[in-house]
């Protein structure tokens, strides 16, 4: 069953002849579970797809439908609502709150909705996301692999339908960069979790279940990339 | 670009918005100073003029010292005028008493609160002015001659060469007065004549006029007594040794400070809002190979050049601000101001704006600097926001105004120090009001008398009547009344006020209702008197000519209005039916006249034509504007400076709250992003301005109330006797302004960053 469809997604930026179309009739779909991983050089529109994918950017026409929902037909309060729900964000420069320490970061979207958070689904997720011990440090107090696993679990914690990650170890180095992949892809196949990954690194294109190339704001389907 | 300090022009540039809130701020600051020092000026200006007009432009006056030794003084190099003045004889013009003045001409128009109207001074020993209010009632003019009794009970021709201009204090005494040459005011002098001779001195300007008359008194041997300073205009020039104006300087030194630390502190919040961003920058800059020193050229140059263009409008609106206060003196305070140019400058205003603006803005420029030398300024937090007890938004809000420990301060203070300034000058207004009887709705313009005989009770009605007047009442009197009390026995003067009275005197209320008057029976009304501790409840037992009569205190008036003096326990006020049971029913002992329109002439001499011949008119007309023109004059200032402080606080909380907003953008772009709403974002913004405005109200409240009552106990309670009590009223209006700019302030960042795309705020700051 498809979680994500995306049809005929166009994105234009300015107008006449300094048009520039940062998104071309860009279409596909994922199934519930899958990890897939966009490459694409500089400038190409990954960000911009995913900003839109993730409903934090308007398109120009097309449609993105998350769970069988048009998201761009929901209001502006539903759309909060529903992005906090259903999609979990992680950034190249992790964007924790730096008044928050680890634990307050990962169930943040929860304390959003005024809920409870889980408290066993919580330390499951800070055990396997080795943070167990850090969960009471602010983020200026770790590493920037220890934020980004933060910043993972955070996207976990309200167990959304679809995660994206904008170039999640942009920021790191090769080890740490391992590891978030390793994480991501594990995490993926445990709690079948959709992910969607920019990546400019070819190596970590590898681990996901299928690779998109954007080039000039076209995608292209590379298909499986898992050995 | 020819060298690396032309940048900073570049960053103006580029950094648009934030160099335009740093530029307002200045504005504002230099403002608040500006125009707080120029109307300060301005009023004393003012007030110094009035008072040359009122008591003339002496310094200080000897009595009692020969010829030779005012000839001595005179000689002194630190003397600019100095002359005789005689007073205090009394003659007759008819049935009416004339007051003679004399002195010489120089003396006449220098020295003394009299003015000639128009005509010529007299020259000659059979010459004078006569006043005009006693020229009209007379029906003569200058050039025609009037026949006086002079105190020795002759009767002497004079020569009116001019018209003397009427003065309160010859009106309201309803007596002539008269003005001869220093020749013939001695011709025609009494024993009377010592008590009001007095040798009046004008020093030079620059003269330290407290040394100057130490030396006179010790040098020609004079007793304190002897010499007086004009109090008035020695106060308003700083030199006065009176008590009140020594306190009234204190009070003004402390305000000064409270103005000049709120305008720092405006400048330094405002400029430390944006200091992330410079801080950055001034890093930049550091990479790059700059040092210390050249950090620090590039930081003055930045702060100069944003004082430059912020300076000047601060000070040309703090002007048109003064200018305005002016105009509005002008209109209110009519004759009494109507020398007062429109168009004046105030160079101590000018300079202490100009030197707020320059110095702190370079000051809290130089702040950045220290921090780039330092650690890093990105604030590293040590503990985390409390998300547990308070929803997430509300406890983020709060914790972002918790956090910034140097931010928290400098908001706090400037609503603290906004409430303060205002809970300070708010004891200035009542200091204006207190002992002004001018203002009561009880004010008479004309009070009528018949030295120690009774007024018909019907005169009233009659006087009611008249074209022109507006209402008549009256008062009986009943004085050295025996009473006693569980505090003491002694003797008062009873007073009755009709009901209309009574419910007047409610707002002179100390304690207590005046309400149960009304209906006559066992109440009465107590006045304050300094010593005399009655206190509403007490009972009183009066010693009348039908034997004793217990009443009791519903109230203690601060204020009572009555002919006669005081008995050993002071004035008790009771209705008319209760006077008659106490003291019998006589006729009035004053009847109180208000007048339509204060300048009909013809409506007072209706009244004068009503009442018996041997009757006093008492014209307090003039009086009563002079009061109102003071009460007004220092209001315009007070309420100026306050509109001006109230005004300066909500820009201030307007600019800081948007800049703390812009400063977050990134961050709240970040948690929009992962599903923040944006009411969640609108409720964690009110929040942290909440937060910073319940902390200032509260720190303002701690500290201002205390001050409010030390001001209150110092210029108030220990004169007028009068109970401080928390100004509840202008607390609430202050609280209340704070509390509605900071509710006001944030909808603009608000609506700006809901507006913003998610993905255009996170990229803010990158």
């Amino acid at each position: 069953m498809n979680i994500l469809e995306v049809q005929n997604l166009c994105k234009v930026y300015g107008a006449g002849e300094a048009a520039v179309h940062a998104l071309n009739q860009v279409s596909f779909s994922v199934r519930r579970g899958e990890f897939i991983a966009i490459v694409g050089e500089s400038g190409s529109g990954k960000s911009t797809l995913l900003n839109i994918v993730g409903a934090l950017d308007d398109p120009t026409s097309g449609s993105v439908r998350i769970d069988g929902k048009d998201v761009f037909s929901l209001s502006e309060k539903e759309l909060t609502v529903f992005r906090r729900q259903h999609i979990g964000f992680i950034f190249q420069s992790f964007n924790l709150i730096p008044e928050l320490d680890v634990e307050q970061n990962m169930i943040f979207p929860l304390l959003l909705d005024y809920k409870v958070p889980d408290k066993r689904f919580v330390e499951e997720l800070l055990h396997v996301l080795g943070l167990t011990e850090r969960r009471k440090h602010l983020p200026g107090q770790l590493s920037g692999g220890q934020q980004q696993r933060a910043a993972i679990g955070r996207a976990l914690v309200t167990r959304p339908a679809l995660i994206m990650a904008d170039e999640p170890t942009g920021n790191l180095d090769s080890k740490n960069s391992q590891e978030v992949i390793a994480l991501l892809q594990s995490m993926s196949a445990k709690y079948q979790q959709t992910i969607l990954m920019i990546t400019h690194n070819e190596n970590h294109a590898g681990a996901a279940d299928r690779v998109f190339r954007m080039a000039d704001g076209v995608l292209q389907d590379l298909g499986g990339a898992r050995q | 670009m020819k060298s690396y300090l032309a940048l900073a022009a570049q960053y103006e540039r580029v950094h648009r918005k934030s160099s335009r809130m740093s530029v307002l701020c200045i504005v504002f600051s230099v403002l608040l100073v500006t125009a707080v020092f120029s109307m300060a000026d301005m009023a004393l200006r003012a007030q110094k003029s009035y008072f040359i007009k009122t008591n003339g432009e002496y310094h200080a006056s000897v009595t009692g010292i020969s010829e030779e030794t005012a000839a001595l003084i005179g000689a002194r190099l630190d003397v600019a005028v100095c002359g005789w003045t005689y007073q205090g004889s009394t003659g007759m013009i008819g049935s009416k008493t004339v007051s003679f003045a004399g002195a010489n001409a120089d003396t006449f128009s220098v020295l003394t609160e009299m003015a000639m109207q128009s005509g010529t001074y007299p020259a000659r020993p059979d010459e004078a002015l006569l006043n005009q209010t006693a020229l009209e009632q007379l029906g003569l003019s200058a050039g025609d001659t009037v026949v006086v009794t002079v105190p020795d009970g002759r009767a002497k021709a004079y020569h009116v060469t001019g018209v003397l201009q009427d003065m309160g204090s010859l009106l309201q005494a309803d007596v002539y007065g008269m003005v001869m040459n220093e020749d013939g005011f001695r011709a025609i002098a009494d024993e009377n004549a010592d008590d009001g001779t007095t040798f009046r001195i004008q020093f030079k300007s620059g003269v330290n006029i407290r040394a100057a008359l130490r030396e006179i008194r010790d040098a020609y041997g004079l007793a304190d007594r002897q010499v007086a300073e004009n109090t008035a205009l020695l106060g308003l020039m700083g030199q006065s040794e009176n008590s009140t104006m020594q306190s009234l300087y204190i009070v003004a030194a402390f305000l000064i400070l409270l103005v000049l630390t709120a305008g720092t502190v405006m400048i330094a919040s405002s400029f430390s809002t944006n200091v992330l961003e410079r801080i950055q920058f001034y890093g930049l800059l550091r990479c790059l190979g700059a040092d210390k020193g050249q950090v620090k050229h590039f930081v003055i140059r930045q702060g100069l050049r944003q004082s430059m263009r912020g300076v000047p409008i601060g000070l040309l609106a703090g002007q048109i601000v003064t200018w305005f206060a002016c105009f509005l003196l002008k209109s209110v305070s009519g004759d009494r101001f109507s020398d007062v140019p429109m168009f004046q400058f105030s160079a101590g205003g000018l300079l202490a704006g100009a030197a707020i603006g320059f110095l702190i803005v370079i000051l809290a420029a130089l702040s950045p600097v220290t921090a780039v030398s330092g650690n890093s300024q990105l604030a590293e937090h040590r503990r985390a926001a409390n998300t547990s007890r308070l929803h997430v938004d509300t406890g983020m809000g709060i914790f972002h105004a918790l956090s910034g420990k140097k931010n928290l301060f400098l908001m706090t203070c400037s609503y603290a120090i906004s409430i303060m300034m205002f809970l300070s000058f708010q004891v200035l207004v009542v200091f204006l009001g207190e002992g002004m009887p001018a203002l009561a709705p009880s004010a008479a313009d004309l009070t009528v008398t018949m030295g120690g005989t009774a007024l018909d009770r019907t005169l009233t009605a009659r006087i009611s009547a008249v074209d022109g007047v507006q209402r008549a009442f009256g008062r009986m009197e009943e004085t050295e009344l025996s009473v006693s009390s569980i505090r003491g026995a002694g003797t008062v003067t009873l007073v009755s006020y009709d009901d209309r009275q009574l419910r007047w005197a409610e707002d002179e209320l100390r304690q207590g209702s005046a309400a149960s008057l009304q209906d006559g029976g066992e109440y009465v009304l107590a006045v304050y008197q300094d010593g005399q501790n009655w206190m509403a409840g007490d009972t009183l037992t009066f010693q009348t000519a039908a034997g004793e009569r217990q009443m009791t205190i519903a109230g203690v008036l601060s204020a009572v209005h009555a002919a006669n003096p005081a008995g050993s326990c002071g004035y008790v006020v009771c209705s008319e039916q209760t006077f008659s049971e106490l003291a019998g029913s006589a006729g009035y002992t004053a009847i109180d006249v208000q007048v339509s329109e204060p300048n009909d002439d013809a409506a007072a001499a209706a009244v004068r034509n009503l009442l018996p011949a041997d009757s006093t008119v008492s014209d307090k007309r003039l009086r009563n504007s002079e009061s109102r023109s003071a009460y007004y004059t220092g209001a315009i200032f007070i309420y100026g400076f306050l509109t001006v402080i109230a005004l300066i606080t909500v820009v201030h909380i307007f600019n800081s709250m948007s800049a703390s907003a812009a400063s977050r953008t990134r961050q709240y772009g970040m948690m929009r992003s992962i599903g923040m709403g944006a009411e969640q974002l609108s409720r964690m913004i009110a929040a942290e301005a909440f937060t910073y405005a319940v902390l200032g109200c509260a720190t303002g409240c701690v500290l201002g109330l205390p001050l409010n009552r030390l001001m209150f106990q110092f210029l108030i309670a220990e004169k007028w006797g009068t109970g401080w009590t928390i100004p509840a009223g202008p607390l609430f209006m202050i609280v209340l302004l704070c509390l509605a700019s900071a509710g006001i302030a944030i909808r603009r960042p608000i609506r700006r960053i809901s507006s913003m795309s998610i993905v255009d705020a996170m990229k803010r700051g990158q």
